[in-house]
């Protein structure tokens, strides 16, 4: 459960975010004054401090300046600027300063700021991640099960797509094939043993869904996992889709990252396992 | 051919002067005179209305044969000279088969300007050769009667041109029976019908006048036989003015002064007095004046209708072409937001990598800008679903998951989720709700609530000092859903397009510029799937706005939990309580 430390002095504005926070499973601290954030830091760890500039006793950029110069606090603190200025002046100011990220308030409603804070989480894991592979890229190979990596086939007709998703696939240790097209892809799918496959739906050939209704007949692909990605399908298809035992997750492209489909990869291959 | 040399015939003149005291010469002017100008006037007016024109041709030919005949018969009885009766008297007989083949050839291409093919032509004049060319000759007048002052004929001649007519009036009478069997539509039907009364009336009065005449003595037939012509162009007039036969546009106006001013014409020719030739005069002249302003005024109100008519018909193709352009525009927005999305996802798969580190690590200032970027990103992701949302309302693709729903808890829902905005901008937000509970509602509770957080946006949004009240009501069968705020309110140009695509008023513009100014739109066509109804109201700029949105009890269009869109897009809202 991620834990935050919430700063702002309005008890009002505090309880809401509260409330909502806590509804997507945080851990929230709410503080009321820049000294407090500055107590509260030197005893306890926090995934992710949201810092509002205007607050009593400090100033939020006062409270930045002091937590990433004095080594009493640990370097890595992330802290995510939350506040109601926003000028171009004010976010280089506080990013000078050393932090890690900017919400407007304004800009966001309160589930929006939800979903950035969970964004800036997922990134700053992804970015500890991807340091630490360029630290040590080849002997996690090797320490992984080298034989045994998992392989999973990208149908889709977008190079770009294939592209962008197979290299997070392949930096999280997977082994990635891809196909262009539906009449292929089936062929690929039913000869190529994969551990999951992930399929587009409009593409030339043979359309996603049909692909996978007909993997779904053989032998080989009536438990493989796959994941059906479109940018066509309208919400409300989602749901058939899963629920003809076609699909295991469906996925708007616009709406997911090549990290976020990563997780859902990982999950989908630890549920198989 | 012996023409009696005896110019000028006693008996004649007498003959005459015993017409004239018995009334019969006044008669043989009656008859003749009106019907002959009259049949001239009609032919020559269509003719030179349209000379291209086969059937305007057939009329001229027909009036012309029919005219000369008139003419010659008129000489006839005027006349004393026995050598201007006999050669009047021998063309008779080719004038009346003239008149026949004309009204034939009539008949046979109108109103189509079809003509008939040379051969049938050829066919049909080839028994008029020896009419012609016997007619100066004694097998068609023996002699003359100076008895009676009259040619004597050679009944052979007259029996072969009159069976003649006869075969020629049965093929008309044929032709328009089957020309109105085959006729396509009842305008033509109804035209063929019309003429081919007016000449069968006309041939069937002026053949059996003749035959009388001829075959029995009694020539007083062959005047009445002349007003066949009169009905014949009164149906003409009636095809020309109801019509436009003969491609003439004439105005039954224009027809009956023309008409009028004929028959008071005709009194110029019993006008025994000087004082009834004033009195002639002056009526002619009276009708004149009193005719050209009639006309005048009716081709001004013709004009005017024509000119309506064409309007409404612009309008209404304008209107046609409107639809389709919306249609067309619906499916480009379909087809482009699709080819959008494309790029949007690389754009936001690629910066969240980038963000991430997967390319190495990013300085806080790159991350920055790419953090502003992936926002902007995901709004212009946000814009192109809710144009592909309007596309596919516009094509009744929206999908509604109706299923039991408190009102209540969504009002309670967006009070929670705008109370913040509401205080960052100082304004008040009240949530109240009826005291006794609604019952449960078969809505789909994410579309109402997108309705209702919309409205409740905008309110927020355009109002700088005040608040905003968030009614739940009870209104007997339906849930009433009031947004009442203090705010910019709304100009009344302004109310009745509230709820179109693409609309935001001016005022709004300067507040906030996010927003495509779809929501109000969508949340319409939304709520009228539900059975129910948004409108606006406000007292006027500066005076606040009230947004109501009525929700049925019973969802009329809900028959098992999800049903398709019901109306698209209703014509403009109901305006009873603006």
């Amino acid at each position: 459960m991620p834990k935050i430390l919430f700063v702002e002095d309005d008890p009002f504005i505090a309880e809401i975010y509260k409330k909502k926070f806590e509804s997507s499973q945080f851990d929230v601290i709410n503080v009321t004054s820049g000294r407090a954030v500055l107590r509260e830091l030197k005893e306890n760890t926090f995934d992710l401090v949201l810092l509002d500039l205007v607050i009593p006793e400090m100033s939020g950029m006062e409270v930045l300046e002091e937590l990433r110069k004095n080594d009493e606090y640990p370097k890595d603190i992330k802290i995510i600027v939350f506040s109601n200025l926003s000028s171009t002046e004010d976010r280089e100011q506080c990013l000078k300063l050393g932090a890690n990220g900017f919400i407007s308030k304004t800009e966001f409603s309160p589930s929006e700021v939800v979903d950035e804070v969970n964004r800036f989480l997922r990134q700053f894991g992804e970015q500890e991640k991807n340091l630490a592979r360029a630290g040590a890229p080849v002997a996690e190979a090797i320490e992984g099960q080298p034989s045994g990596k998992k392989r999973i086939l990208i149908i889709e007709d977008e190079a770009v797509f294939v592209e962008m998703f197979s290299r997070r696939l392949r930096d999280e240790g997977y082994e990635v094939t891809s196909k262009p097209e539906g009449i292929s892809g089936l062929q690929e799918a039913m000869d190529g043993n994969y551990d999951l496959i992930i399929s587009d739906i409009m593409m030339p050939g043979m359309q996603g869904h049909e692909v996978i209704a007909k993997l779904r007949e053989s032998e080989q692909g009536k438990n493989v996992p796959v994941i059906i990605l479109s940018a066509s399908v309208e919400e409300d298809h989602f749901q058939e889709l899963t629920d003809a035992g076609i699909a295991n997750k469906v996925f708007m492209k616009t709406q997911i990252t090549p990290s976020e489909l990563t997780y859902h990869v990982n999950d989908l291959l630890k549920a198989k396992a | 051919m012996d023409y009696n040399l005896i110019s000028t015939l006693e008996t004649c003149a007498s003959y005459i002067q015993s017409g004239k005291e018995a009334g019969i010469i006044d008669l043989v002017l009656y008859s003749h005179i009106p019907t002959l100008i009259a049949a001239l006037l009609a032919g020559f007016y269509i003719f030179l209305k349209n000379p291209k024109s086969t059937a305007s041709q057939a009329l001229l030919m027909l009036s012309f044969s029919f005219s000369l005949w008139t003419f010659f018969d008129f000489l006839i009885w005027t006349s004393t000279d026995s050598r201007i009766i006999m050669s009047s008297w021998s063309v008779l007989g080719f004038l009346n088969t003239a008149i026949l083949l004309s009204a034939l050839y009539l008949v046979a291409v109108f109103p189509k300007n079809k003509d008939i093919p040379l051969k049938f032509k050829a066919l049909l004049l080839l028994p008029i050769v020896p009419i012609i060319a016997f007619a100066p000759t004694s097998l068609n007048l023996i002699g003359f009667d100076v008895m009676n002052c009259e040619a004597t004929e050679n009944s052979l001649y007259v029996n072969y041109y009159y069976l003649f007519s006869l075969v020629l009036f049965f093929i008309i009478l044929g032709i328009v029976i089957a020309k109105y069997k085959r006729a396509t539509n009842s305008s033509e039907k109804k035209q063929i019908t019309l003429l081919g009364i007016g000449v069968t009336l006309f041939l069937l009065s002026f053949l059996l006048s003749g035959f009388l005449s001829s075959y029995f003595d009694f020539y007083l037939f062959e005047f009445y036989g002349l007003f066949g012509m009169t009905a014949f162009l009164v149906f003409l007039g009636y095809l020309v003015v109801r019509f436009k036969a003969f491609e003439v546009k004439l105005l039954g106006a224009q027809a009956l002064v023309l008409a009028l001013l004929l028959l008071i014409g005709v009194q110029f020719f019993y006008a025994k007095t000087t004082t009834d030739f004033i009195l002639d005069a002056f009526t002619t002249l009276l009708v004149l004046v009193a005719g050209y302003f009639l006309i005048r005024s009716v081709a001004m109100e013709v004009k005017r209708k024509e000119e309506l008519q064409k309007l409404s018909d612009n309008l209404a193709h304008a209107n046609e072409r409107l639809k389709e352009l919306d249609t067309a525009k619906s499916e480009f927005i379909s087809i482009a937001s699709h080819q959008l999305r494309t790029p949007l996802t690389a754009i936001k798969g690629y910066l969240s990598l980038i963000l991430e580190g997967s390319y190495g690590p990013v300085t806080p200032a790159i991350q920055d800008v790419l953090d502003k970027l992936y926002i902007v990103n995901n709004r212009l992701t946000q814009l192109v679903e809710d144009l592909l949302n309007v596309s596919r309302i516009e094509a009744g693709r929206i999908q509604y998951n109706f299923q039991p729903t408190h009102l209540e808890a969504l009002a309670a829902e967006l009070t929670d989720m705008f109370a913040l905005n509401a205080k960052d901008k100082n304004l008040y937000l009240k949530m109240s709700l009826p005291k006794k509970t609604l019952p449960e509602m078969m809505v789909d509770p994410n579309k109402i609530k997108e309705v209702m957080q919309n409205i409740i946006d905008n309110a927020l949004k355009y109002t700088p000092e005040g608040g905003v009240d968030l009614i739940v009501e009870n209104g007997g069968d339906r849930a009433r859903i009031i947004i009442k705020d203090t705010g910019i309110g709304i100009k009344p140009e302004d109310k009745e397009h509230l709820f179109q695509k693409f609309l935001r008023s001016k005022e709004t513009t300067k507040m906030v510029v996010s927003g495509a100014g779809l929501g109000l739109y969508v949340g319409k066509s939304f709520v009228e799937a539900h059975g129910g109804k948004v409108w606006a109201e406000s007292e006027g700029p500066g005076k606040g706005s009230r947004f109501i949105i009525e929700l049925p009890f019973v969802n009329p269009k809900v028959k098992q939990g999800v049903s398709d869109q019901v109306s698209a897009l209703a014509p403009q809202e109901d305006k009873k309580n603006s």
